[in-house]
Protein backbone atom coordinates (compact mmCIF):
# COMPACT_ATOMS: atom_id res chain seq x y z
CA UNK A 1 0.00 0.00 0.00
CA UNK A 2 1.03 3.59 -0.79
CA UNK A 3 -0.24 6.57 0.82
CA UNK A 4 -1.25 9.57 -1.52
CA UNK A 5 -2.41 13.08 -0.98
CA UNK A 6 -4.80 15.02 -3.77
CA UNK A 7 -7.57 17.61 -3.69
CA UNK A 8 -10.92 16.65 -5.82
CA UNK A 9 -13.61 18.86 -6.03
CA UNK A 10 -11.45 21.41 -3.70
CA UNK A 11 -11.43 18.72 -0.86
CA UNK A 12 -8.09 17.26 0.44
CA UNK A 13 -7.85 13.40 0.78
CA UNK A 14 -5.11 11.19 1.72
CA UNK A 15 -5.63 7.59 1.83
CA UNK A 16 -3.08 4.22 1.55
CA UNK A 17 -3.93 2.61 -1.45
CA UNK A 18 -2.47 -0.20 -3.67
CA UNK A 19 0.25 1.37 -6.17
CA UNK A 20 -1.86 0.21 -9.39
CA UNK A 21 -5.34 2.02 -8.39
CA UNK A 22 -6.27 4.04 -11.17
CA UNK A 23 -7.28 7.20 -10.47
CA UNK A 24 -11.03 5.85 -11.81
CA UNK A 25 -11.16 3.49 -8.73
CA UNK A 26 -9.85 5.70 -6.64
CA UNK A 27 -12.63 8.22 -7.13
CA UNK A 28 -15.32 5.45 -7.76
CA UNK A 29 -14.53 3.29 -4.94
CA UNK A 30 -12.53 5.33 -2.17
CA UNK A 31 -14.03 8.60 -2.60
CA UNK A 32 -17.36 6.84 -3.36
CA UNK A 33 -18.25 9.44 -6.03
CA UNK A 34 -20.23 7.77 -8.67
CA UNK A 35 -20.44 10.15 -11.27
CA UNK A 36 -17.61 9.32 -13.17
CA UNK A 37 -17.83 6.42 -15.31
CA UNK A 38 -15.60 3.49 -16.19
CA UNK A 39 -17.03 2.80 -20.59
CA UNK A 40 -13.93 1.06 -22.44
CA UNK A 41 -11.37 1.04 -19.72
CA UNK A 42 -8.81 1.71 -22.25
CA UNK A 43 -9.20 5.29 -22.87
CA UNK A 44 -11.14 5.19 -26.03
CA UNK A 45 -14.44 6.33 -24.59
CA UNK A 46 -13.78 9.16 -22.24
CA UNK A 47 -16.52 8.38 -20.15
CA UNK A 48 -13.98 8.76 -17.13
CA UNK A 49 -13.17 12.13 -17.97
CA UNK A 50 -11.85 14.35 -15.31
CA UNK A 51 -10.22 17.78 -15.06
CA UNK A 52 -6.43 17.67 -13.46
CA UNK A 53 -5.04 20.78 -12.73
CA UNK A 54 -7.24 22.67 -15.86
CA UNK A 55 -7.19 19.47 -18.39
CA UNK A 56 -8.69 16.74 -19.38
CA UNK A 57 -7.46 13.02 -18.65
CA UNK A 58 -8.89 9.74 -18.96
CA UNK A 59 -8.63 8.72 -15.44
CA UNK A 60 -9.01 5.00 -16.71
CA UNK A 61 -5.65 5.39 -17.38
CA UNK A 62 -4.20 7.10 -14.52
CA UNK A 63 -2.58 5.86 -11.50
CA UNK A 64 -3.86 7.61 -8.47
CA UNK A 65 -0.43 7.74 -6.94
CA UNK A 66 0.75 10.08 -9.76
CA UNK A 67 -1.78 12.51 -9.07
CA UNK A 68 -0.03 13.36 -5.52
CA UNK A 69 -0.46 16.70 -4.94
CA UNK A 70 -3.15 17.48 -7.82
CA UNK A 71 -6.29 18.84 -7.77
CA UNK A 72 -8.78 16.97 -9.27
CA UNK A 73 -12.32 18.04 -10.41
CA UNK A 74 -15.39 15.41 -10.90
CA UNK A 75 -18.72 16.11 -12.26
CA UNK A 76 -20.15 16.19 -8.28
CA UNK A 77 -17.34 19.20 -8.10
CA UNK A 78 -18.65 21.90 -10.66
CA UNK A 79 -21.97 22.53 -8.79
CA UNK A 80 -23.64 23.71 -5.82
CA UNK A 81 -26.64 24.15 -4.91
CA UNK A 82 -27.64 25.48 -8.39
CA UNK A 83 -26.72 23.57 -11.34
CA UNK A 84 -23.69 24.30 -13.36
CA UNK A 85 -25.01 26.01 -16.41
CA UNK A 86 -23.48 23.57 -18.42
CA UNK A 87 -25.69 21.16 -17.04
CA UNK A 88 -28.39 23.35 -17.18
CA UNK A 89 -27.68 23.97 -20.90
CA UNK A 90 -27.19 19.88 -21.60
CA UNK A 91 -30.66 19.55 -19.97
CA UNK A 92 -32.55 22.37 -21.93
CA UNK A 93 -31.78 21.01 -25.35
CA UNK A 94 -32.10 17.23 -24.23
CA UNK A 95 -28.53 16.48 -25.40
CA UNK A 96 -28.59 14.09 -22.97
CA UNK A 97 -29.88 10.11 -23.48
CA UNK A 98 -28.90 7.42 -21.30
CA UNK A 99 -26.46 9.62 -19.76
CA UNK A 100 -23.39 7.66 -19.76
CA UNK A 101 -21.22 9.53 -21.58
CA UNK A 102 -22.42 13.45 -20.18
CA UNK A 103 -20.41 13.47 -17.01
CA UNK A 104 -17.20 13.43 -19.42
CA UNK A 105 -19.02 15.57 -22.13
CA UNK A 106 -19.62 18.43 -19.32
CA UNK A 107 -15.95 18.03 -18.19
CA UNK A 108 -14.70 18.14 -21.64
CA UNK A 109 -16.85 21.15 -22.46
CA UNK A 110 -15.92 22.60 -19.09
CA UNK A 111 -12.24 22.71 -19.48
CA UNK A 112 -12.75 24.56 -23.33
CA UNK A 113 -14.90 26.87 -21.68
CA UNK A 114 -12.80 27.70 -18.42
CA UNK A 115 -9.99 28.39 -20.81
CA UNK A 116 -11.54 30.30 -23.87
CA UNK A 117 -15.08 31.35 -23.28
CA UNK A 118 -15.30 32.56 -27.23
CA UNK A 119 -13.88 28.98 -28.57
CA UNK A 120 -15.89 28.36 -32.21
CA UNK A 121 -18.09 25.18 -32.72
CA UNK A 122 -14.87 23.44 -34.44
CA UNK A 123 -13.29 23.98 -30.67
CA UNK A 124 -15.99 22.81 -29.48
CA UNK A 125 -16.37 19.67 -31.66
CA UNK A 126 -12.11 19.52 -30.98
CA UNK A 127 -13.09 19.32 -27.59
CA UNK A 128 -15.01 16.63 -27.29
CA UNK A 129 -13.37 14.65 -30.02
CA UNK A 130 -12.40 12.03 -26.88
CA UNK A 131 -16.08 11.11 -25.81
CA UNK A 132 -18.03 9.32 -27.49
CA UNK A 133 -21.83 9.12 -27.29
CA UNK A 134 -23.91 6.18 -28.99
CA UNK A 135 -27.00 7.83 -28.42
CA UNK A 136 -27.47 11.60 -29.52
CA UNK A 137 -25.49 11.58 -32.95
CA UNK A 138 -23.27 14.89 -31.03
CA UNK A 139 -25.63 17.35 -32.72
CA UNK A 140 -27.45 18.18 -29.50
CA UNK A 141 -24.31 18.23 -27.22
CA UNK A 142 -22.69 21.11 -29.64
CA UNK A 143 -25.88 23.05 -29.06
CA UNK A 144 -25.74 22.46 -25.58
CA UNK A 145 -22.16 23.56 -25.54
CA UNK A 146 -23.09 26.61 -27.62
CA UNK A 147 -25.81 27.46 -25.46
CA UNK A 148 -23.77 27.02 -22.10
CA UNK A 149 -21.36 29.64 -23.57
CA UNK A 150 -24.17 32.23 -24.11
CA UNK A 151 -24.82 31.12 -20.21
CA UNK A 152 -21.54 31.47 -19.19
CA UNK A 153 -20.70 34.77 -21.28
CA UNK A 154 -24.00 36.12 -19.58
CA UNK A 155 -22.90 35.41 -15.65
CA UNK B 1 3.67 -11.18 -10.60
CA UNK B 2 2.35 -7.79 -8.94
CA UNK B 3 3.67 -4.34 -9.45
CA UNK B 4 5.09 -3.63 -5.66
CA UNK B 5 5.42 -0.32 -6.19
CA UNK B 6 5.22 3.46 -8.19
CA UNK B 7 8.64 4.95 -7.23
CA UNK B 8 8.47 8.91 -8.25
CA UNK B 9 11.89 10.32 -8.36
CA UNK B 10 12.17 14.09 -8.70
CA UNK B 11 15.54 14.08 -10.68
CA UNK B 12 16.95 12.06 -13.65
CA UNK B 13 20.28 11.22 -11.29
CA UNK B 14 17.86 9.73 -8.87
CA UNK B 15 15.94 7.72 -11.72
CA UNK B 16 19.55 6.26 -12.26
CA UNK B 17 20.13 5.38 -9.16
CA UNK B 18 16.89 3.66 -8.72
CA UNK B 19 18.33 1.15 -11.97
CA UNK B 20 20.76 -0.12 -9.00
CA UNK B 21 18.85 -0.36 -6.20
CA UNK B 22 15.71 -2.40 -7.82
CA UNK B 23 15.18 -5.08 -10.18
CA UNK B 24 12.41 -5.44 -13.11
CA UNK B 25 11.40 -1.73 -13.25
CA UNK B 26 9.58 -0.43 -15.69
CA UNK B 27 9.55 3.40 -16.35
CA UNK B 28 6.05 4.84 -16.90
CA UNK B 29 6.02 8.16 -19.24
CA UNK B 30 2.59 9.04 -19.86
CA UNK B 31 1.30 4.91 -19.29
CA UNK B 32 -1.64 5.05 -21.90
CA UNK B 33 0.37 2.09 -23.29
CA UNK B 34 1.91 0.57 -20.68
CA UNK B 35 -1.10 0.57 -17.80
CA UNK B 36 -2.50 -1.80 -20.44
CA UNK B 37 -0.30 -3.78 -20.91
CA UNK B 38 0.14 -4.48 -17.40
CA UNK B 39 -3.60 -4.95 -17.15
CA UNK B 40 -3.67 -7.47 -20.04
CA UNK B 41 -0.65 -9.36 -18.78
CA UNK B 42 1.62 -8.48 -21.02
CA UNK B 43 4.09 -6.78 -19.14
CA UNK B 44 4.71 -7.39 -15.59
CA UNK B 45 7.19 -5.25 -14.04
CA UNK B 46 7.57 -5.19 -10.25
CA UNK B 47 8.42 -1.66 -9.75
CA UNK B 48 7.48 1.39 -12.01
CA UNK B 49 9.83 4.70 -12.20
CA UNK B 50 7.01 7.34 -12.88
CA UNK B 51 8.91 10.20 -14.74
CA UNK B 52 6.21 12.75 -14.09
CA UNK B 53 7.81 14.79 -11.66
CA UNK B 54 10.66 15.29 -13.69
CA UNK B 55 10.42 18.56 -14.43
CA UNK B 56 14.06 18.81 -17.30
CA UNK B 57 12.24 15.93 -18.74
CA UNK B 58 9.30 18.14 -19.64
CA UNK B 59 11.38 20.60 -22.04
CA UNK B 60 11.47 22.39 -25.45
CA UNK B 61 15.12 24.04 -26.43
CA UNK B 62 16.70 25.67 -28.86
CA UNK B 63 20.53 24.75 -28.43
CA UNK B 64 22.35 26.29 -31.28
CA UNK B 65 21.60 24.56 -34.44
CA UNK B 66 18.85 22.08 -32.85
CA UNK B 67 15.79 21.82 -31.31
CA UNK B 68 15.95 19.66 -27.94
CA UNK B 69 12.90 17.99 -27.31
CA UNK B 70 12.83 16.47 -23.65
CA UNK B 71 10.85 12.66 -23.61
CA UNK B 72 8.22 13.61 -21.35
CA UNK B 73 6.53 15.88 -23.48
CA UNK B 74 3.14 15.90 -24.26
CA UNK B 75 1.57 14.88 -27.17
CA UNK B 76 -0.18 18.46 -26.20
CA UNK B 77 2.66 20.28 -25.49
CA UNK B 78 4.39 19.31 -29.01
CA UNK B 79 1.11 20.41 -30.34
CA UNK B 80 1.21 24.08 -28.94
CA UNK B 81 4.91 24.48 -28.63
CA UNK B 82 5.48 27.77 -31.65
CA UNK B 83 9.10 26.20 -31.71
CA UNK B 84 7.81 23.21 -33.13
CA UNK B 85 5.38 24.75 -35.35
CA UNK B 86 7.58 27.03 -36.57
CA UNK B 87 10.60 24.34 -37.78
CA UNK B 88 9.20 20.69 -37.88
CA UNK B 89 5.28 21.11 -39.71
CA UNK B 90 5.21 17.47 -40.28
CA UNK B 91 5.88 17.04 -36.04
CA UNK B 92 3.28 19.75 -35.17
CA UNK B 93 0.70 17.73 -37.39
CA UNK B 94 1.64 14.50 -36.20
CA UNK B 95 1.24 15.18 -32.38
CA UNK B 96 -2.26 17.49 -33.15
CA UNK B 97 -3.51 14.75 -34.56
CA UNK B 98 -2.98 11.77 -32.43
CA UNK B 99 -5.40 10.17 -30.39
CA UNK B 100 -7.98 12.46 -28.90
CA UNK B 101 -7.56 15.80 -26.10
CA UNK B 102 -7.42 13.76 -23.15
CA UNK B 103 -4.55 11.12 -24.73
CA UNK B 104 -2.80 14.13 -26.13
CA UNK B 105 -2.51 15.93 -22.63
CA UNK B 106 -1.34 12.24 -21.10
CA UNK B 107 1.39 10.70 -23.48
CA UNK B 108 4.22 11.59 -24.29
CA UNK B 109 6.76 11.98 -27.31
CA UNK B 110 9.26 9.33 -25.43
CA UNK B 111 6.43 6.71 -24.70
CA UNK B 112 5.90 7.05 -28.33
CA UNK B 113 8.95 6.30 -29.54
CA UNK B 114 10.17 3.21 -26.78
CA UNK B 115 6.62 1.46 -26.79
CA UNK B 116 7.96 0.99 -30.64
CA UNK B 117 4.73 0.38 -32.51
CA UNK B 118 4.36 0.07 -35.85
CA UNK B 119 1.86 2.60 -36.22
CA UNK B 120 3.24 5.35 -33.66
CA UNK B 121 2.37 8.39 -35.22
CA UNK B 122 5.56 10.34 -34.25
CA UNK B 123 8.46 7.65 -35.15
CA UNK B 124 7.92 8.54 -39.39
CA UNK B 125 8.27 12.29 -38.58
CA UNK B 126 11.54 12.17 -36.16
CA UNK B 127 13.25 9.25 -39.15
CA UNK B 128 12.20 11.77 -41.67
CA UNK B 129 13.74 14.97 -39.64
CA UNK B 130 16.96 13.06 -39.06
CA UNK B 131 16.11 13.04 -35.04
CA UNK B 132 18.77 11.58 -32.91
CA UNK B 133 17.69 9.56 -29.36
CA UNK B 134 19.74 10.65 -26.54
CA UNK B 135 19.72 7.46 -24.24
CA UNK B 136 21.38 7.82 -20.41
CA UNK B 137 22.25 4.98 -17.82
CA UNK B 138 24.01 6.12 -14.60
CA UNK B 139 27.40 5.01 -16.04
CA UNK B 140 27.33 6.49 -19.45
CA UNK B 141 25.29 8.54 -22.28
CA UNK B 142 24.59 7.34 -25.75
CA UNK B 143 23.17 8.91 -29.11
CA UNK B 144 21.75 7.30 -31.61
CA UNK B 145 19.58 8.11 -34.33
CA UNK B 146 15.89 7.23 -34.64
CA UNK B 147 16.55 5.83 -37.53
CA UNK B 148 19.42 3.26 -36.84
CA UNK B 149 17.58 2.61 -33.86
CA UNK B 150 14.61 0.84 -35.27
CA UNK B 151 17.05 -0.68 -37.95
CA UNK B 152 18.92 -2.20 -35.52
CA UNK B 153 15.77 -2.46 -33.02
CA UNK B 154 16.86 -5.81 -31.29
CA UNK B 155 20.46 -4.56 -30.32
CA UNK B 156 19.50 -0.83 -29.75
CA UNK B 157 16.46 -0.49 -27.80
CA UNK B 158 16.23 0.80 -24.76
CA UNK B 159 17.29 -1.73 -21.45
CA UNK B 160 16.60 -1.93 -18.21
CA UNK B 161 19.12 0.17 -17.34
CA UNK B 162 18.49 3.18 -19.31
CA UNK B 163 16.64 5.90 -20.01
CA UNK B 164 15.55 8.07 -23.15
CA UNK B 165 16.30 11.75 -21.84
CA UNK B 166 15.68 13.72 -25.16
CA UNK B 167 15.10 13.83 -28.76
CA UNK B 168 17.20 15.91 -30.55
CA UNK B 169 16.45 17.47 -34.13
CA UNK B 170 18.45 19.63 -36.58
CA UNK B 171 16.97 23.25 -36.82
CA UNK B 172 17.24 23.03 -40.69
CA UNK B 173 15.35 25.40 -43.66
CA UNK B 174 13.19 22.16 -45.35
CA UNK B 175 9.39 21.79 -46.04
CA UNK B 176 8.19 18.68 -44.22
CA UNK B 177 4.93 17.39 -44.16
CA UNK B 178 2.87 14.39 -42.72
CA UNK B 179 -0.48 12.81 -43.12
CA UNK B 180 -2.04 9.82 -41.34
CA UNK B 181 -4.65 7.38 -42.82
CA UNK B 182 -7.14 6.27 -40.09
CA UNK B 183 -10.58 4.63 -39.89
CA UNK B 184 -11.64 8.30 -38.33
CA UNK B 185 -10.62 11.98 -37.69
CA UNK B 186 -9.89 11.13 -33.65
CA UNK B 187 -8.72 8.29 -31.57
CA UNK B 188 -7.56 6.35 -35.14
CA UNK B 189 -4.77 3.88 -35.14
CA UNK B 190 -2.80 4.96 -38.52
CA UNK B 191 -3.68 2.31 -40.99
CA UNK B 192 -0.77 3.74 -42.99
CA UNK B 193 1.40 7.24 -42.37
CA UNK B 194 4.15 9.00 -44.15
CA UNK B 195 6.63 11.67 -43.04
CA UNK B 196 8.67 13.48 -45.77
CA UNK B 197 11.31 16.37 -45.65
CA UNK B 198 12.65 18.26 -48.21
CA UNK B 199 15.37 20.48 -48.89
CA UNK B 200 15.43 22.81 -52.42
CA UNK B 201 17.93 24.98 -53.43
CA UNK B 202 17.57 26.58 -56.66
CA UNK B 203 14.27 25.35 -57.15
CA UNK B 204 15.43 21.92 -56.95
CA UNK B 205 15.50 18.86 -54.78
CA UNK B 206 18.77 19.13 -52.63
CA UNK B 207 17.63 16.15 -50.02
CA UNK B 208 14.41 14.66 -49.48
CA UNK B 209 13.02 11.92 -46.87
CA UNK B 210 10.79 9.70 -46.89
CA UNK B 211 9.31 7.95 -43.59
CA UNK B 212 6.71 5.27 -44.16
CA UNK B 213 4.70 4.08 -41.00
CA UNK B 214 2.37 1.10 -40.33
CA UNK B 215 3.69 -1.03 -43.21
CA UNK B 216 6.35 -2.74 -41.38
CA UNK B 217 7.14 -3.81 -38.21
CA UNK B 218 8.46 -0.48 -38.06
CA UNK B 219 8.26 3.00 -39.96
CA UNK B 220 11.31 2.72 -42.42
CA UNK B 221 12.94 5.28 -45.35
CA UNK B 222 12.35 4.37 -48.98
CA UNK B 223 16.39 5.03 -49.67
CA UNK B 224 16.05 4.27 -53.82
CA UNK B 225 13.20 7.00 -53.54
CA UNK B 226 15.48 9.68 -51.55
CA UNK B 227 17.91 9.20 -54.36
CA UNK B 228 16.26 8.97 -57.19
CA UNK B 229 14.62 12.68 -56.45
CA UNK B 230 17.29 14.65 -56.09
CA UNK B 231 18.23 17.59 -58.31
CA UNK B 232 14.65 17.20 -59.58
CA UNK B 233 12.18 19.68 -59.26
CA UNK B 234 9.62 19.21 -56.55
CA UNK B 235 6.67 18.08 -59.46
CA UNK B 236 8.86 15.24 -59.99
CA UNK B 237 7.92 13.77 -56.80
CA UNK B 238 4.16 13.01 -58.30
CA UNK B 239 5.87 11.32 -61.08
CA UNK B 240 4.87 7.79 -61.72
CA UNK B 241 7.57 6.08 -61.17
CA UNK B 242 8.13 7.74 -57.94
CA UNK B 243 4.84 6.57 -56.94
CA UNK B 244 5.65 3.02 -58.32
CA UNK B 245 8.57 3.06 -56.07
CA UNK B 246 6.40 3.64 -53.11
CA UNK B 247 4.26 0.26 -53.88
CA UNK B 248 7.54 -1.70 -54.72
CA UNK B 249 8.44 -0.65 -50.82
CA UNK B 250 5.37 -1.80 -48.83
CA UNK B 251 4.72 -4.55 -51.11
CA UNK B 252 8.54 -5.77 -50.04
CA UNK B 253 7.70 -5.45 -46.53
CA UNK B 254 4.14 -6.22 -46.32
CA UNK B 255 3.88 -8.96 -48.84
CA UNK B 256 2.53 -11.57 -47.25
CA UNK B 257 0.25 -9.66 -44.97
CA UNK B 258 -3.45 -9.79 -45.98
CA UNK B 259 -3.70 -5.93 -45.66
CA UNK B 260 -0.82 -5.35 -48.97
CA UNK B 261 -3.05 -5.12 -51.73
CA UNK B 262 -5.23 -2.13 -49.85
CA UNK B 263 -2.08 -0.49 -47.80
CA UNK B 264 0.22 -1.15 -51.33
CA UNK B 265 -2.15 1.58 -53.22
CA UNK B 266 -3.36 3.73 -50.17
CA UNK B 267 0.33 4.66 -49.80
CA UNK B 268 0.14 6.98 -52.94
CA UNK B 269 -2.96 8.75 -51.86
CA UNK B 270 -1.37 9.13 -48.18
CA UNK B 271 2.16 10.49 -50.10
CA UNK B 272 0.11 13.21 -52.01
CA UNK B 273 -1.64 14.09 -48.68
CA UNK B 274 1.74 14.07 -47.17
CA UNK B 275 3.36 16.45 -49.87
CA UNK B 276 -0.17 18.66 -49.79
CA UNK B 277 1.03 19.32 -46.03
CA UNK B 278 4.29 20.16 -46.37
CA UNK B 279 3.59 22.68 -48.87
CA UNK B 280 0.20 23.62 -47.34
CA UNK B 281 -1.67 23.86 -50.54
CA UNK B 282 -4.12 21.26 -52.64
CA UNK B 283 -1.97 19.32 -55.00
CA UNK B 284 -4.52 16.64 -56.49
Amino acid sequence: MIKVTMTVNGKLYTREIPPMMRLLDFIRDELKLKGTKEGCGEGECGACTVIIDGDIYNSCMVLATSCEGKRITTIEGISGAELHPIQEAFLEVNAVQCGYCTPGMILSAKALLDKNINATEKEMKEAISGNLCRCTGYQKIIEAVKLAQKKLKKR
Amino acid sequence: MEVLDVLKPETLTEVKSLFTEYQNCKILAGGTDLLLDIKNGKQSPQYLIDLGNIKALKKIEKVRKDIVIGSMVSFKTLSEAKIIKQYFNSLYHSAKGMGSPQIRNLATIGGNIINGAPAADITPCLISLDATLVIESAEYERFISCEQYFIDYDKEKVRENEVLTKIIIPKKKRLTGFYKLGKRNSLAIARVNTAISIEVKQNKIKRFAVCLGAVGRYPFRVLELEKMVVGKSLDYLLADEVLEKLENAVFASIKTRKTMPFKKEAIKGVFKKALENAYGEVIL
